[in-house]
Order: structure tokens, then C-alpha cells, then sequence
């Protein structure tokens, strides 16, 4: 009788690309849930937004590429592409910046690219640089956490903002008496205050940093940690990355804090604000454009730690992570070819 | 700082890098005692080394005993093969064998007698006291002669692994059977620990260890029970001798890995362990060793695990080497069908069977029979992600990932570069892989390809030598023979005498002036034969008259030279016979200034000629009439006319004059002449150049009618040097017959000859003959 033939190991895990992008996707939600507790629906409607554009977007390209539509989509790379877009922009940005952010992500930074596994920098955070760069206005007026604006816009208005435009919206707010619904994060607040003269004590004394971190900010941030770390706990990424940039953001900002705590913020603020944990789990972590090696990881984490307090503390832009993870990018492959690891039965890297 | 013994004693672990934990599924096997299948019909037993390092001592139709010696080899890793039951040999024959490739390979079968007799040599066990008077040699030599090959799967002669060339301080027994589904180590140590213990006992024996450490893995708790009562029962030593249970994790179990885990220490890339004085022997192999040296028991069979949801009696078995896997299958029950995987060895490493014609093998430890959804659905590879687990779970520190790309791409060089020998195929990466991809599969792929290359470098350097060698060897004959030649001259030379000398001298020289003859360029030959003539001419009064033809031929051949046609040729040599012919001295002024004014003509047209009819028109004024028979004219202008027409057509020469001078008599000679010229004319018309031999033609002369003869002659011999090549205008023949009045005849047949030959080959012959 003859039988069939394969190749050792006939065993496998059974543990897929797509289960993976799917658990991952799964972690985030916390973090989502929290942000659209501060900001309002506007987070909600730019990740449909996104999700559907880059969706869209995803189908066409593998059409034209002559690729199996559906059994790629179902990766759920794509998505989770689009799910760190649409957290990405601010809430009540007009749509077509989300709009030409998905379609810039995946068209362009993907597919051009080779598509998945290929593409050299992450596509979300090419997708961000790209709108921080052409839309700084829009991309730079994030909203005031509910907690601040006291009446959070409902859903009919976050649409209306979003597809229809803000102004009518923002004049009206304005007569009701709000501050605003628009308004620098707190980083940014911190940055224009230093720029002015204050101190950091003082600048965070304003209500926006009342608990401490810039309110909202800090919890979103905790979400985001809780997330990542039950995905090391369940094995869908490994420690390296996220210990390497948190670990060197951590040093660089308590080194800051040390030589003069008048100009900087100390190290639990850098780590609880912005885009921290979000990047150091979730987007740092993205396989594809990061380092490979153990050793390359915790080098190619502890550069874009680095980076971001340098350019958080140094450059122009207020948060820096989208900038921080593209050069990091570049410098993956380099990482990689100094990092191997020494081989089983070879004295010294040679 | 403990000392690496003290560790051990310890019980200190390592952390080996990478590995996985698949599912076990030991279960299954595991939970039954060992048992035998009823006999086969047949037993197959494979012969790899017949043929290359042993023969085969029996032959079909012979009787064998249970445990007989089949083959015998002088090769010092030699293993002879036993038949694993009594029986006949049916045939010794080309069967399928036991391998990932399939591949067929000569095998000794048997078919069974059903009793199952032992051969004479397997005895009683002896006694631990006789055991202990055997020589380490003696130990050896039976090991070797029971065939005993490592059964952990790799199956390398173990009489050498016992005997190593350095010393070995620590030997590792490898109980860890890591491997999910396998259980045959397992249950040969619950049951067998005893013998198992007497067998380590002579490994320690023969290498005399500092420590040994029998490594069991810590999910098999009863065997590890076992293996310590026996060893407490055991006589070895107690201080030196330790079992260590260590966690479970694949692939343990690999030689590299174990040592890496007990030890600490890496066996250095391309090694083996020997070099850190490190031995690892399977538990199964010390059963065996114990049993070859205790009954003379030869290694005839194994404890096999068949199991998986394919089969209903999933469980261990004493199996026969070479019984056909079909027998096994037909035996516990095998449920599957085509579409499903028979494997030999375990999911991780094992490979599956082309078909069940098979026979086990001392390395078989397995045959796995999984339903068609137990272990990994097929899938289809996606793209890397490269999310790095392959290099986490690598226990070799690999890189798969680049690896895979680079034998993807097939950059064998930089796959080599990522240390791609040092991949041991265990097949973690692609166990953890989430894009499915087969990376051991590529890595084998790019293995054999390395491999290959390197066999091909390899040849090519020795053909490289050998091609070498072979010009040095040349070269050196070649001279060998020249010198010999030399000395076989030089002796040649001193006995031959002077008069010998020169005799051969002279023959060379002769030959020498043939050679130079044939050769000598056309340009000189007719200058030569010219100024011959002319010389002889000069002394005859009718000179005139071989000069007006001379000049007459002149014109023609500047015509010719100019590439005219060879209407203006004929029309030229009808004139210039007249000239001649008409010896009287008005008529020779007459065709004088006939010949001039033609020559004048040719003159016109060829720049070369130029100087040829210049002289030729000075010539006809010194024509004086010289003929004196009148009718001799007449013969002459009808010979003419005729070699007129003849050189028309004539493309080439033959001109036979003998025949056409032989029958010249008399005045009748001249009709006769004219006969043989029409007639030598049209055989020349047809023939080829060679054959225009002028010394026939001046032979025959004689009188006065030569001239006619002369003419015919003239007029033929032009016609076939107009051919000819330069060669044959042999001067030596020409001016050989001149004699008297008929020099000039022949003077002015060879100018004609050298006119024509001149025609072909340069203008400066035309200068020349002037």
C-alpha cells in the first residue's frame, strides 16, 4: 500500500498569522474602550472609518495584484493596521484625513511595498507621519477630555464634525461657554509651557494635568499596559521591544529629571502620556518591521525610547513616537545583521 | 567554584536554549507491557554495505538459524547483519527500503519456517564473574559481531563509539525519548532496567568514566523509579553513577542538547563529543549490549512503538529487524487508508513511508499511524511575518528566519554564512511557525544543495589534478622520446660510414630539388624558361621568327591580363602564327606590322602590356623569313587556324603533343599535323593542366616540317599554360631538347608556356620574358 508523503515536523502549534493579529486586536480593546471614555464617539467613528476604508483598500490592491482576496483579509493584518489609524488621528478629525491615512497605510506603505511581511516601515505609523506632516492643524487639535469639557458631544455631533466640519459647532460651543472642545494634549501643553518660561511644576498644576499625567491620558495609558501584558503573558509578543522602550525612556527621562526638574517631566509622567504604552505594545511590537534577534529587540525598543524623549523633550513636535518607530524601522535590518546570535557550537561571532 | 563533577553530583541543571513543548500524546502507548506479533511469512533484511565494504555469505535456498551471521565485512566499522528468525533465503534481491527517500536497496529475505530456532552460537546468560574475565577485546569484538548500532535513531556502530581514541571522563545514558507519541524507551527501562543497568555497566566498564549519568526525563516517572532500584541493585559504583531527571522540553533528547543541559558545555561545531571526552549511549543500546554479551545474543530486534489513532492496538513490541511494516500494520490493526501518513519516528523528526513493503530498521523506533486530522492539517504558506518565534524555540541558536530566506532565494552562500550545517532538523521552527511555513523542508533542500555543490567543487579539483598530472606526465614522455631519438641519431651517425653519409646526402639533396621545384613560385619559373630560350634563340638565325611570336603572345597575354575576352586572344594568336609562319622577308614585314599594329591595339587597353608590346613590335623588324619549305606556311596558317579556334573554347590543356608530333613526316606530316592538333585541341578542351609536357612535344622534331610542329606545339602549349600552374613549366625540360634550328621551336613553345603562366600569376613575369 503506498501513503502519503510529507515532509518532518508533522506536527504543528496551530497557532495561525491570523488567530495572532486577532488576539492582539483583542488586547487593544481596553485601551480603545478608555479612549473613547475621555474623547467621545469621535475615536469610534474614525476606527469604522478607517477599518472600512483600509478594508477596501486591502481587497483592491490584492485584486490588482492577483492575490486570493478573501483568505488574505482574513490575516486581519489590515485591520489592525486600521485599528491603530483610526486611535491614531485625532477624535474629531475631518474624515478624509482618515480617510487618506488607511488608504496611504495600506496602498502605499504595504502592498507597494510586497505586501505583508514585506513592507519595510510600519504602515500606521508611515500613515500618521505622513498626515502630521501635511495636516498639522488638524492632526496636532486633539479634544478635550470629557472630563474637562464637561458636556461630551453626543454621537449625531461627533458625526456632524467629522464629515460636515466644526466650525458652526465650535462657534456654538464657544457661546455656550466652553473652553473649547478642541485643545492641545497634554504634552503639548507641557511643551508651549516650557517654551514660555514655566516651569514644569507649574505648567502641571493646569487642569488638564489634574491627576497628575494630563487627565484621560494616564488611564488610556493603563489600559494599553494591561493589554500588552496579557499579550506576553499569552505569548503573542515577546518582552524585548516593550522592556527595551520603556526601560530606556524611563532612564533617559529620570537622567532628565535628575540634571534639572524645572525643565523636565519626570519619568512616570513620559511613561503615563501620550502614545506610550500604545506604541511600546502594540506598535513597536509590529513583527514585520522590527528587529528579529533577542538582543536586536531590546536594542531596536530601547531606540525608539530614545528617540522619543529626545524628540518629546528637544523637538518640534510634541509626541514622537510615530517618528521614533519609522527611524527605528530603518535601523531593523542593520540591528539584525550586527545582533546574531552566537550559533550552538560556536566559540565567538565570527 | 564547583568543579563541573561536583554540579553534576549536584544534580545542577543548564538552560538549553529554545525548545518547545509539543503535546506528548505518550498515553497511548504507554500504558500496556511490551509485547510480540506472531511471526511473519517473510523477513527482509536490508544490505547497504554488500558490495561496498562485505559480502554476503549465504546464498538462496540456504538454511538460516534464528540470529545467523548474513554478511561479513573487514571494514572496522563493519556490522554484519543477522537473520532475525529461522528460515530459507528465498532470494537476495533489490527490495524498498526503509527511508525518506524510498529509495530501493539490496535485501536478504527470508521466508520464516515458523519455528523460530536459535543459531548455535546464542547460549545461556553467563555469570557477572564470567562476564568480568572477557577481555575489553573480547567485549568489543561481540558487540561488534551482534551488530549493535545506537537505537536512539541515528544508528552509528556502537563497538566504535566504545572505543574512542581519547579518554572520555563523563557518559551520559540518554533516556529523555522527547519525542511526543515514542514510549519504547520508556517501556524497555520499567521493564527491563536490570539488563539495562548490567549493559551501562560494561559501557562503564569499557571507558572507564569519571561519572555517568543516566538522564531520564522527568514525565516518565515509573522508568525513572525503575532505572533507581536497579541501579541500587546494580554493582556500579554508587558515588560515580547517578540518574538525573530533567524537565521535559524537545528536543532534549538530541546528543548536543542533552550535553548542553547536563553539562553546560556546547560540543564545538563539525565536533562530536568525544572531543570534550563526552560519550552518549541510548538506554536501548545498553539492553542490547548486555544481551550480545551475556546470551551472544546478535541485535535481531527491537522494541518498537506503533501507535496513533490509526491503529486499535496502539502499544510497544519486541519486532524482528526486517519485518515488513505491512506484517506490523496487518497486526495491530492498522485503520487507514492511501490518503493517510505512515511515519517512521516520531512527528517531529520522523519521515513518512513511501509504502509498507518496508521492513524496520535497527534505528526504528516508531511507526506512527495518525488519523488524518490528529496531528497538523496541511496548509498553505503565507508570507513571513517575521515575528522571530523560530528563533526562539531554535535549540541551536539559529536564525531560522534568515535562513529561510536565503534558501528561499536560494543564497546557499549566505545560508551558509547563518551556519546552516548547524541546524540539527528538529523541527521546532516549524512547529511554532504561524505563516505555516516548512522551514525544515527548505533547509534540507538547501542542505543537499550545498552538499552537492561541494561534491562538485570537489571533483572538479580532482579532475583539475588529474588533468594536470596528465600534461606533466605528457610533457615528460615527450621528452623522454626526444632524448631517446637523439641518442638513437647520434649513434646512427657514428657508425655510418662517409660514402653512406653522402649517398644519403645526395638523395636528400635530390629530393630537396624536386620539393623546391614543385614549389618554386610561378614568377621565377617562367623568367627562367624564358631566358633559356632566348639565349639558345640568339645563336639561330630564325630567332626573328620565335620572336615574332613571342611578341605576338605578348600582346595576347596583355590582353588576356586585362581581363579581355577570349575572342581578342584568338584574334591575336591568328595573327601571330601568320607572322611566323610566312618566313619570307616581305611577308615577315607584313605580318610585323600586323603584329605591331595588334600590339599596339592591346597595348591600348592594358596599362600592364604596355611594355610587353613595345618590345614585341621592336622585335618584328628583325624578323627575317627564315622558312624555307613553302608550304610549310600553309600547314602553319591551318594550324594556326585551328589552334585559334581550339583556344576559344579551350578551358584547359592536356595538349598531348606527343601524339600530335609522333606522326610528323615528310610533307604528309603536315595534314596529319593538322588532324592531331584539331584533335589534341578538343582533348585539351577537356583536360586537365598537368599534362602539357613540353619535352614530348620537342622530342619528335626533326626537319623542316618541326616548324608546323613547332606551331601546332606552340599553339597548344599556350593554351595549357593558360591553365596551367606555374609548376609545371619545367625549364629544365624545355631547354633539355634544344639542339640546332630546332632550339627555337622549342624556345618559342616554352615562351608561350611561360606567357600563358605569366597570364595568371603576376604582370612582372611579362617584364621578365621580354
Amino acid at each position: 500500500m503506498a501513503f502519503k508523503i510529507a515532509s518532518s515536523p508533522h506536527l504543528s502549534r496551530r497557532f495561525q498569522t491570523s488567530t495572532l493579529m486577532q488576539r492582539v486586536l483583542l488586547c487593544a480593546l481596553p485601551g480603545v474602550a478608555v479612549q473613547c471614555y475621555f474623547f467621545g464617539w469621535g475615536t469610534i467613528i474614525q476606527l469604522l472609518l478607517a477599518i472600512s476604508v483600509a478594508l477596501f483598500c486591502e481587497a483592491s490592491v490584492l485584486t490588482l495584484r492577483k492575490r486570493p482576496v478573501l483568505a488574505t483579509l482574513k490575516d486581519n493584518s489590515a485591520l489592525l493596521t486600521a485599528l491603530f489609524i483610526g486611535i491614531a488621528v485625532p477624535p474629531l478629525a475631518p474624515w478624509w484625513l482618515t480617510f487618506l491615512g488607511a488608504m496611504f497605510a495600506i496602498i502605499i506603505v504595504k502592498h507597494l511595498y510586497g505586501g505583508l511581511g514585506h513592507n519595510i516601515f510600519n504602515p500606521a505609523m508611515a500613515a500618521y507621519v505622513m498626515l502630521l506632516i501635511s495636516f498639522p492643524v488638524q492632526m496636532t487639535s486633539w479634544v478635550a477630555p470629557s472630563v474637562i469639557a464637561g458636556q461630551p458631544l453626543d454621537i449625531l455631533a461627533s458625526l456632524q464634525m467629522i464629515f460636515i466640519g466644526g466650525s458652526q459647532l465650535e462657534i456654538s460651543a464657544y457661546k455656550m461657554g466652553f473652553d473649547g472642545i478642541a485643545m492641545a494634549t497634554p504634552l503639548d501643553t507641557l511643551k508651549t509651557d516650557l517654551a514660555m518660561g514655566l516651569t514644569s511644576t507649574e505648567s502641571l498644576t493646569k487642569s488638564i494635568f489634574s491627576d497628575g499625567y494630563g487627565v484621560g491620558w494616564f488611564w488610556v495609558n493603563m489600559a494599553y499596559l494591561a493589554g500588552g501584558l496579557a499579550m506576553i503573558k499569552m505569548k503573542l509578543i515577546r518582552w524585548h521591544i516593550s522592556t527595551g522602550l520603556l526601560g530606556a525612556l524611563y532612564i533617559c527621562a529620570s537622567i532628565g529629571f535628575i540634571l534639572n526638574p524645572d525643565t523636565h517631566a519626570g519619568p512616570l509622567f513620559h511613561l503615563f502620556s501620550g502614545a506610550t504604552m500604545l506604541a511600546a505594545f502594540f506598535i513597536a511590537t509590529d513583527p514585520v518591521t522590527a528587529a528579529t534577534s533577542v538582543r536586536g529587540r531590546l536594542l531596536f525598543g530601547a531606540l525608539i525610547g530614545v528617540l522619543v524623549y529626545v524628540i518629546r523633550t528637544y523637538g518640534g513636535y510634541p509626541d514622537a513616537y510615530a517618528f521614533a518607530i519609522l527611524l527605528a524601522n530603518l535601523c531593523a535590518p542593520f540591528i539584525d545583521h550586527y545582533m546574531k546570535p552566537r550559533t550552538y557550537g560556536h566559540r565567538s561571532r565570527s | 567554584m564547583l568543579t563541573l563533577f561536583e554540579q553534576i553530583d549536584k544534580g545542577t541543571l543548564w538552560r538549553s536554549t529554545g525548545g518547545i513543548h509539543p503535546p506528548e500524546r505518550k498515553t497511548l502507548s504507554n500504558r500496556t507491557p511490551i509485547k510480540s506479533l506472531p511471526l511473519a511469512d517473510e523477513y527482509v533484511v536490508p544490505l547497504p554495505q554488500v558490495g561496498e565494504s562485505a559480502i554476503l555469505i549465504v546464498k538462496q535456498g540456504d538454511y538460516v538459524a534464528k540470529g545467523a551471521i548474513l554478511t561479513k565485512g573487514t571494514h572496522f566499522g563493519h556490522l554484519p547483519a543477522h537473520a532475525p528468525t529461522s528460515g530459507h533465503v528465498s532470494c537476495i534481491e533489490i527490495r524498498p527500503g526503509n527511508h525518506a527517500s524510498g529509495l530501493p536497496v539490496l535485501s536478504c529475505v527470508i521466508s520464516a519456517d515458523g519455528l523460530d530456532t536459535y543459531d548455535a552460537n546464542i547460549h545461556p546468560a553467563l555469570s557477572t564473574n564470567e562476564v568480568d574475565q572477557l577481555t575489553d577485546k573480547q567485549l568489543l569484538t561481540k558487540i561488534q559481531q551482534a551488530g549493535i548500532a545506537g537505537l536512539g535513531g541515528a544508528a552509528f556502530p556502537t563497538h566504535i563509539k566504545l572505543s574512542p581514541a581519547s579518554d572520555i571522563e563523563l557518559v551520559i545514558i540518554n533516556g529523555i525519548e522527547c519525542e511526543p507519541y515514542i514510549t519504547a524507551d520508556d517501556m524497555i527501562m520499567r521493564e527491563k532496567s536490570d539488563e539495562i543497568l548490567n549493559g551501562i555497566a560494561i559501557i562503564h566498564r569499557l571507558l572507564a568514566p569519571k561519572r555517568l549519568i543516566i538522564a531520564i526525563e522527568d514525565n516518565k516517572p515509573e522508568a525513572i523509579e525503575e532505572m533507581q532500584h536497579a541501579l541500587n541493585r546494580s554493582s556500579l559504583p554508587k558515588d560515580g553513577v547517578r540518574i538525573t531527571s530533567i524537565p521535559t522540553l524537545y528536543p532534549s533528547g538530541g546528543e548536543k542538547q542533552l550535553i548542553q543541559i547536563l553539562t553546560g558545555q556546547e560540543v564545538p561545531s563539525g565536533a562530536i563529543p568525544a572531543q570534550l571526552g563526552i560519550v552518549v549511549q541510548n538506554v536501548a543500546t545498553a539492553y542490547a549490549i548486555n544481551e550480545a554479551i551475556q546470551r551472544n545474543y546478535p541485535l535481531i530486534e527491537r522494541v518498537v512503538t506503533v501507535t496513533g489513532d490509526n491503529t486499535q492496538l496502539a502499544g510497544n513490541y519486541w519486532i524482528p529487524i526486517g519485518t515488513p511494516i505491512s506484517h506490523v500494520l496487518t497486526q495491530t490493526q492498522f485503520i487507514g487508508g492511501e490518503h493517510d501518513k505512515v511515519i517512521i519516528g516520531g512527528p517531529m523528526m520522523g519521515y513518512a513511508l513511501h509504502n509498507d513493503n518496508a521492513p524496520t530498521l535497527k534505528g526504528s523506533n516508531c511507526i506512527l499511524l495518525p488519523a488524518s486530522d490528529e496531528l497538523a492539517p496541511e496548509q498553505k504558506e503565507l508570507p513571513c511575518v517575521r515575528c522571530g518565534e523560530c528563533a526562539h524555540v531554535c535549540p541551536a541558536q539559529l536564525l531560522p528566519q534568515q535562513l529561510f530566506w536565503h534558501a528561499k532565494a536560494q543564497e546557499y552562500d549566505k545560508a551558509t554564512s547563518f551556519n546552516l550545517a548547524d541546524c540539527i532538523e528538529c523541527g521546532c521552527c516549524t512547529y511554532v511557525c504561524p505563516s505555516e511555513i516548512p522551514l525544515v523542508e527548505y533547509y534540507r533542500i538547501a542542505k543537499s544543495a550545498i552538499k552537492a555543490e561541494a561534491e562538485e567543487k570537489k571533483q572538479a579539483e580532482l579532475a583539475k589534478q588529474r588533468f594536470d598530472l596528465r600534461t606533466q606526465r605528457l610533457e615528460d614522455e615527450k621528452r623522454a622520446r626526444e632524448e631517446k631519438q637523439k641518442a638513437s641519431a647520434a649513434r646512427r651517425k657514428s657508425n655510418m660510414s662517409s660514402s653512406d653519409k653522402d649517398a644519403v646526402a645526395l638523395a636528400m639533396a635530390r629530393i630537396k630539388a624536386k620539393k623546391a621545384a614543385a614549389n618554386a613560385e610561378a614568377d621565377s619559373a617562367s623568367t627562367l624558361s624564358t631566358r633559356s630560350v632566348a639565349d639558345t634563340g640568339a645563336e639561330n638565325k630564325r630567332k626573328d621568327i620565335s620572336a615574332a611570336v613571342a611578341r605576338a603572345k605578348a600582346k595576347k597575354a596583355a590582353q588576356k591580363a586585362a581581363a579581355t575576352q577570349d575572342d581578342t586572344a584568338s584574334n591575336i594568336t591568328s595573327s601571330m602564327p601568320e607572322t611566323s609562319a610566312p618566313a619570307d622577308e616581305r611577308q615577315a614585314k607584313i605580318a610585323a606590322a600586323v603584329a605591331r599594329a595588334k600590339a599596339k591595339k592591346a597595348g591600348l587597353k592594358p596599362d600592364a602590356a604596355d611594355s610587353s608590346t613595345a618590345n614585341g613590335s621592336e622585335n618584328t623588324g628583325s624578323v627575317n623569313a627564315p622558312v624555307d619549305d613553302k608550304k610549310a606556311r600553309i600547314a602553319a596558317t591551318v594550324a594556326k587556324a585551328k589552334a585559334k579556334k581550339a583556344a576559344a573554347q579551350l578551358s584547359a590543356d592536356e595538349a598531348d603533343t606527343s601524339t600530335v608530333s609522333a606522326p610528323v613526316d615528310d610533307k604528309k606530316a603536315r595534314i596529319a599535323a593538322t588532324i592531331a592538333k584539331a584533335k589534341a585541341k578538343k582533348a585539351a578542351a577537356q583536360l586537365s593542366a598537368d599534362e602539357a609536357n613540353t619535352s614530348s612535344v620537342s622530342a619528335p622534331v626533326d626537319d623542316k616540317k618541326t616548324r608546323i610542329a613547332a606551331t601546332i606545339a606552340k599553339a597548344k602549349a599556350k593554351k595549357a599554360a593558360a591553365q596551367l600552374s606555374a609548376d609545371e613549366a619545367d625549364t629544365s625540360t624545355v631547354s633539355a631538347p634544344v639542339d640546332d634550328k630546332k632550339a627555337r621551336i622549342a624556345a618559342a613553345v616554352a615562351k608561350a608556356k611561360a606567357k600563358k603562366a605569366a597570364l595568371k600569376i603576376s604582370t612582372n613575369t611579362e617584364h621578365d620574358k621580354d
